[in-house]
């Protein structure tokens, strides 16, 4: 399982709780030896590239959303498509949504996709996480350890 | 995207209102009045928060502005990067070495061909084609699609191993680079290089087939023009009526205005207030005669060596322009390649001083503006940063003026689907164009 997984943060280090999804890379860090760990802003040409290289890869990422700012909305993209713009929380004209729905277009998905999404609060230049946005990040990469890593 | 449309009376008198504009980078919105026939008003608001950028850099080190200015955009880090090290070695006069000249050209290719390539492929092809998006463009044009992505690919990979990662490189300093590339690091890239630029050759044919929807418009198009090379890094300014300055003289002829209903200025040629055109078609129309013999070749064979007016034939361009950064970028590897030395400085020392530095390089969008004015300890006391889609977005009003007029009989769907790939035609960046609006806030209470 491990050796073929891929585990992707995709974030704007610089805008608050958009840094999510890299800051949980950082963590993970020397704890996934068997796994590849990617750091991405969502450009599109990378992230499908990604999906080709892993039968297994598990994305992280910020997002907009009614739900408090921390909760976590875990999704198995290969039966759910992905909400195109809950996903942008930061510019990028072509976003994470856009990428996975174009991977499926292009029949291009990995064996098994599950994406992280963490509700953030506050994506201004600069800023830190907000807390309750740490706090998952901390929850996602341990629920990500036990299912997805081979502890060393 | 959202989209509320309303109709006044008739379909002489109509209200073309787009709320949230897809396909361009960043947040933006288009209001267009039409009565008895007549155009009334044009407005594109770009609503996206200012970003402040310029007062960010008050009291910074000189040697931040590179990495400080490229989180402006995402699409574009290497233009503001590159203008941001051309000011301050203005301001501190530095000279940098022919190999440092190269390689920041060769970067520029990376920034221009992933740039490009995303524009051409996932952000305007599908208008040309009538879907909605790439997503649904890519059922029917599956080999095309997967072209483009691993083209972009080429250009990420070149912007990774020359400014250090994909996305916000930073390997790029005031006077050169922290490090330069190993011998044979480049020259890895070099087959897929070549597939690419046969990959960019079968864009511009892809692209020249498209229909276009007529409109032409009598611009004043502004670019940078180099005595020998396709417009970068360096030139003078030239426009089609007359312009030739240096860039020092830069605000002399351009002026910032702030206007009511958008959070981004626009600039305009001084004294006449009017609007200029920057980007592809600006520089292809004054530098074709530049760009290298395979691609005048490719321009020839495709029927377009000639001044182009009609904007939305800019994705041509760009097509064009891909095929040139790759075919430059493989000079520019060999060249290196074959001059490899491995005690070759990386960059040139800089003191610190109080100076003032102006400059502009060509980002994929247009022409990039950056002045500095430094304290005698090398702080930055003032920074002004015009950008491309600030300096076009005067154009693009004018644009939908006539284009409406002109359409004024078009179901209301169909007038406002052609209203959004007309602005799509400049490939806006609406987040660089907010970064340095001055709020002035008035309390009520």
């Amino acid at each position: 399982m491990s050796a073929d997984t891929g585990i992707v943060g995709v974030g704007n280090a610089m805008r608050g709780d958009d840094a999510a999804g890299l800051v949980l890379i950082e963590r993970l860090a020397g704890r996934a030896p068997d796994a590849r760990l990617y750091r991405s802003d969502g450009e599109v040409s990378g992230l499908i590239d990604c999906f080709g290289r892993h039968d297994s890869v598990v994305i992280v990422d910020a997002a907009r959303g009614d739900l408090p700012a921390g909760s976590v909305i875990r999704i198995d993209a290969l039966r759910e498509r992905l909400d195109t713009e809950g996903l942008r929380s930061s510019t990028h004209a072509f976003g994470l949504g856009e990428a996975v729905e174009l991977a499926r277009a292009l029949g291009a998905l990995p064996g098994r996709l599950e994406v992280f999404a963490i509700v953030g609060r506050c994506f201004d230049l600069g800023a830190d996480l907000t807390p309750p946005v740490a706090a998952a990040v901390d929850e996602v990469g341990e629920r990500i350890a036990d299912e997805f890593i081979r502890r060393p | 995207m959202q989209k509320e449309l309303s109709v006044k009376t008739g379909i002489k008198s109509r209200t073309i209102q787009v709320d949230y504009l897809a396909r361009v980078e960043g947040e933006g919105a288009l209001y267009i009045d039409v009565n008895d026939g007549t155009v009334d008003d044009v407005k594109l608001k770009i609503f996206e928060p200012p970003r402040f950028f310029e007062a960010f850099l008050k009291g910074r080190d000189h040697a931040e502005a590179p990495d400080i200015t490229a989180r402006i955009c995402g699409i574009c880090p290497v233009a503001y990067m590159m203008s941001a090290v051309h000011a301050m070695e203005a301001a501190l006069d530095i000279e940098v070495s022919d190999t440092v000249r190269s390689l920041r050209r060769l970067l520029y290719c990376g920034e221009w061909i992933e740039s490009h390539v995303l524009h051409i492929y996932m952000l305007h092809a599908p208008d040309f084609f009538g879907f909605a998006d790439a997503i649904r463009m890519a059922a029917g044009h599956k080999a095309a699609v997967e072209r483009g992505l691993r083209m972009k690919k080429a250009g990420n990979e070149l912007v990774r191993v020359l400014g250090g990662r994909e996305i916000h490189p930073i390997n790029v300093r005031v006077g050169g680079f922290y490090r330069l590339p190993e011998k044979n690091e480049l020259a890895a890239l070099l087959d897929e290089f070549r597939w690419a630029r046969d990959a960019a050759a079968e864009t511009v044919h892809w692209t020249a087939g498209f229909e276009f929807p007529e409109l032409s418009r009598d611009y004043e198009f502004v670019a940078l023009a180099h005595d020998e090379e396709y417009p970068m890094n360096e030139g003078r300014l030239a426009s089609n009526r007359g312009l030739d300055i240096a860039v020092d003289d830069y605000e002399a002829h351009f002026e910032e205005r702030h206007v009511e209903y958008t959070n981004a200025l626009h600039s305009v040629r001084t004294p006449g207030e009017t609007a200029y055109c920057v980007g592809p078609l600006a520089r292809f129309n004054l530098a074709r005669d530049k760009l290298s013999a395979a691609t005048r070749e490719l321009v020839d064979d495709t029927g377009f060596d000639r001044v182009i007016v009609n904007p939305f034939e800019s994705i041509v361009v760009r097509a064009i322009e891909v095929f040139y950064a790759f075919d430059e970028a493989i000079r520019l590897i060999e060249s290196y390649e074959a001059a490899y030395d491995p005690q070759c400085t990386p960059y040139a020392e800089a003191g610190r001083r109080a100076g003032v530095g102006m400059a502009a390089t060509e980002a994929p969008r247009g022409l990039l503006y950056h002045r500095y004015e430094l304290d005698a300890e090398g702080r930055i006391r003032v920074a002004k940063i015009v950008p491309p889609t600030s300096q076009n977005q005067k154009t693009i009003e004018d644009d939908l003026y006539d284009l409406v007029a002109a359409n004024i009989e078009l179901p209301q769907d169909d007038l406002t689907w052609r209203c959004e790939q007309a602005i799509r035609n400049y490939d806006p960046c609406i987040s660089c164009a907010t970064h340095f609006l001055k709020l002035h806030v008035r309390d009520v209470r």
